[in-house]
């Protein structure tokens, strides 16, 4: 069995996360404060009073879990009602997100260089950047899983329940965040179980491991997510009528068209089939007419994130790769970045209605680690164009950064209107928004 | 269980891996953790269900009556009720006023502030804002089948709308709703509250509606007559006051 020493990693590589990690906060907090607030933050912040006060989980995106909720609350109650109260926690997810996929690629086996350049792409996508600076949930997405599932590998070696507590917490967490955490977490606790029911020695001893695996990765989360409705059940509800409610949210949420003022199926870009997220640039723009706050410019303000290509259109030739080598040589590494990226990604591709693009972030980190993983690899037989792929990459991302936190200059809105679409800044094209 | 190759190795257990009964010791202490988490959830949600504390005067017949939908919320809410089923007697069904499009009035916003109560709940919006505070969980709507056939109309196009016979479900972000016409009326499984509206007082309709929700084997703590509901006219309302009076029924004032 290929062992891999997670925590002998030389200084460097730490220190390198480190750094990453630095900038990545950078960038998510930023003028944060002075960043008006989009619809999105104005419900995130009456959602999250509604529910803690009264139960309620309206006035925005009752059939999603209500982790979000909570912690809005408590960072409400401690930073005040303004940006940073609304948007604390995504900054932090959003931040802690890098480390995590960083050591989630150590953890799969891959090269120090592969996290750190995964670790890279997530610090400065536009995409994440955009959304771990809203209240929107979705960056939770980038984390919670992405931790889980690295505790799971970290167990697949030190075999410490501890871990798989910890796992099952963060799954817990994750589901509580949106139910599609459920995808890469199970992909890998499978795998992972398999491979520990493998190495059992007796009936006895795999019953053991069964039950450690169910009570941690089934009771545990399970439990967690209930809890992150006890607002709700205050309003007298018990567990069967939790759980029709929960048939009522899957419902919605199967058949969901937008809420009531929001871009509706069919806006530019925005809301597409999951398939396309890989295939063309991917964007989400929000925008708030003039009137609504005094932050905002004549012309209205735009908060646009748009991933960043060079990096997103990379992933499917990367998938093929990595499928090549898994199938070819057996390559744990590849199969394992694979197996995370289709269990994340799929689900979506799979669901015949249009997703709105900032449900992508789910999947930034895998597929940014497939991405990285595979310019290493590639790095080994031709340096040069993998650096000035990097490079571009780079450079396109800090154009595409200020319009992700709501600046407007004259080159970066070409950008964005090249890149994009004529109609990413026409405010009547926003309508309803 | 089938995993791809290459992902899984054949290894044994590590020398480390913990003894068996070291994992069943894990196994069984997230398992009670689970457990009792799930134990207190449904008693956090059955204890939060708070029942009417009738006055000396209701004691025996816990029945009264009130102005309208909004008098009744505020009734709910000063006697502390919370978490209950709300079974509602009724020809009509209001959808609260949209304060964008019909903003309150200056006459209205100076009575508001003239009677100290700056929410705005009125007849229409008063069940939607009980469901929003906690103080109704659920709806049992029951309407004289003329009425429930011109409610069923009004939604027919809901993709949340669940037909039954006699009777349709239709939640409204998660919160149970069920119409029925009175033959299809399903008596709910513990005590509720009651409001019968002037509306109720068609042909059609049960004419004792108390009388008839006791033989349908309903329970309740508070059952509130109003005397008004939105679209009832005067017969209907000399109807209420009738029933009202002549169940023996005190008028039941609402604190503002």
């Amino acid at each position: 069995m290929r062992t891999v020493a997670v925590g002998v990693a030389r200084p460097p590589f730490w220190l390198a996360i480190l750094a990453l990690t630095g900038l990545a906060l950078l960038l998510r907090t930023l003028g944060l404060a002075a960043q008006p607030l989009v619809g999105d933050d104005v419900w995130v912040r009456e959602t999250a009073r509604n529910f803690a006060a009264f139960g309620w989980p309206d006035p925005t995106m009752w059939n999603h879990p209500r982790l979000r909720d909570l912690l809005v609350h408590a960072s409400l109650g401690v930073l005040g009602d303004g940006a940073w109260g609304i948007r604390a926690w995504s900054v932090l997810l959003g931040t802690l997100s890098v480390p995590a996929i960083a050591v989630l690629v150590r953890c799969a086996g891959g090269s120090a260089a592969a996290a750190l350049v995964a670790a890279l792409l997530v610090a400065t996508d536009p995409l994440h950047l955009d959304f771990s600076r809203q209240g929107i949930n979705d960056v939770y997405l980038a984390f919670f899983p992405v931790a889980a599932v690295t505790a799971l590998l970290v167990h697949r070696e030190r075999r410490h329940p501890g871990w798989l507590v910890l796992a099952g917490l963060l799954l817990g967490l994750g589901l509580a965040s949106k139910w599609n955490a459920v995808f890469p977490v199970g992909v890998a606790a499978a795998v992972v179980l398999v491979q520990a029911l493998r190495g059992s020695a007796s009936r006895r001893e795999r019953a053991a491991e069964l039950a450690l695996f169910l009570s941690c990765l089934v009771l545990l989360p399970l439990a967690v997510y209930v809890l992150t409705y006890w607002p709700w059940l205050g309003r007298g509800h018990d567990l069967a009528e939790l759980l029709r409610f929960h048939g009522a949210m899957a419902f919605e949420t199967s058949t969901h068209t937008g809420y009531p003022g929001t871009k509706q199926v069919g806006f530019p870009g925005e809301v597409v089939g999951a398939w396309r997220w890989f295939v063309q640039p991917s964007w989400f723009v929000d925008y708030v007419p003039p009137p609504r706050a005094a932050a905002v410019p004549a012309r209205g303000f735009f908060l646009s994130g748009v991933a960043n290509p060079l990096a997103w259109l990379a992933t499917l030739p990367a998938a093929a790769w990595a499928a090549a080598r898994w199938i070819r040589e057996r390559d744990r590494v590849a199969g394992w970045l694979l197996l995370l990226f289709l269990a994340a990604y799929l689900p979506f591709v799979l669901v015949p209605r249009p997703i709105w693009t900032n449900s992508a972030l789910a999947v930034v980190p895998y597929s940014s680690a497939l991405v990285a993983w595979t310019a290493v690899r590639l790095h080994e037989r031709c340096r040069h164009p993998v650096r000035i792929w990097l490079a571009v990459t780079l450079v396109l991302a800090a154009f595409l950064w200020p319009p992700a936190m709501g600046i407007s200059t004259r080159p970066t809105d070409a950008v964005l209107r090249a890149l994009v679409s004529p109609l990413a800044l026409d405010p009547s094209a926003h309508r309803g928004s | 269980m089938i995993v791809p190759s290459g992902l899984v190795s054949q290894a044994s257990e590590p020398p480390n891996a913990p003894a068996v009964r070291s994992r069943l010791l894990w196994a069984g202490a997230v398992a009670t953790f689970a457990a009792s988490s799930l134990a207190a959830a449904e008693l956090h949600g059955r204890a939060s269900r708070l029942p009417f504390e009738p006055p000396a005067e209701l004691r025996e017949r816990p029945v009264a009556m009130t102005g309208s939908a909004a008098d009744a919320f505020r009734i709910w809410r000063a006697a502390g009720i919370h978490g209950r089923r709300l079974v509602v007697l009724t020809g009509q069904w209001s959808r609260p006023r949209d304060l964008r499009s019909t903003p309150p009035t200056p006459e209205e916003v100076e009575a508001a502030r003239a009677s100290g109560e700056l929410e705005y709940v009125d007849a229409r919006s008063a069940l939607f804002a009980a469901a929003q505070l906690g103080i109704v969980r659920s709806f049992d709507v029951v309407m004289p089948p003329s009425a429930l056939t011109h409610r069923l109309g009004e939604v027919a196009g809901r993709k949340e709308l669940d037909r039954g016979d006699g009777s349709f479900r239709l939640t409204f972000h998660g919160l149970e709703r069920r119409f029925s016409a009175p033959r299809a009326f399903a008596a709910p499984p513990e005590r509720v509250l009651v409001l019968v509206e002037p509306t109720w007082f068609v042909d059609g309709a049960p004419a004792d509606p108390l009388a008839w929700l006791s033989a349908q084997g309903v329970t309740y703590d508070l059952a509130l007559l109003a005397l008004e509901d939105p679209v009832a006219g005067p017969e209907e309302r000399r109807t209420a006051v009738a029933y009202g009076e002549g169940a023996g029924a005190p008028f039941l004032e609402a604190e503002k």
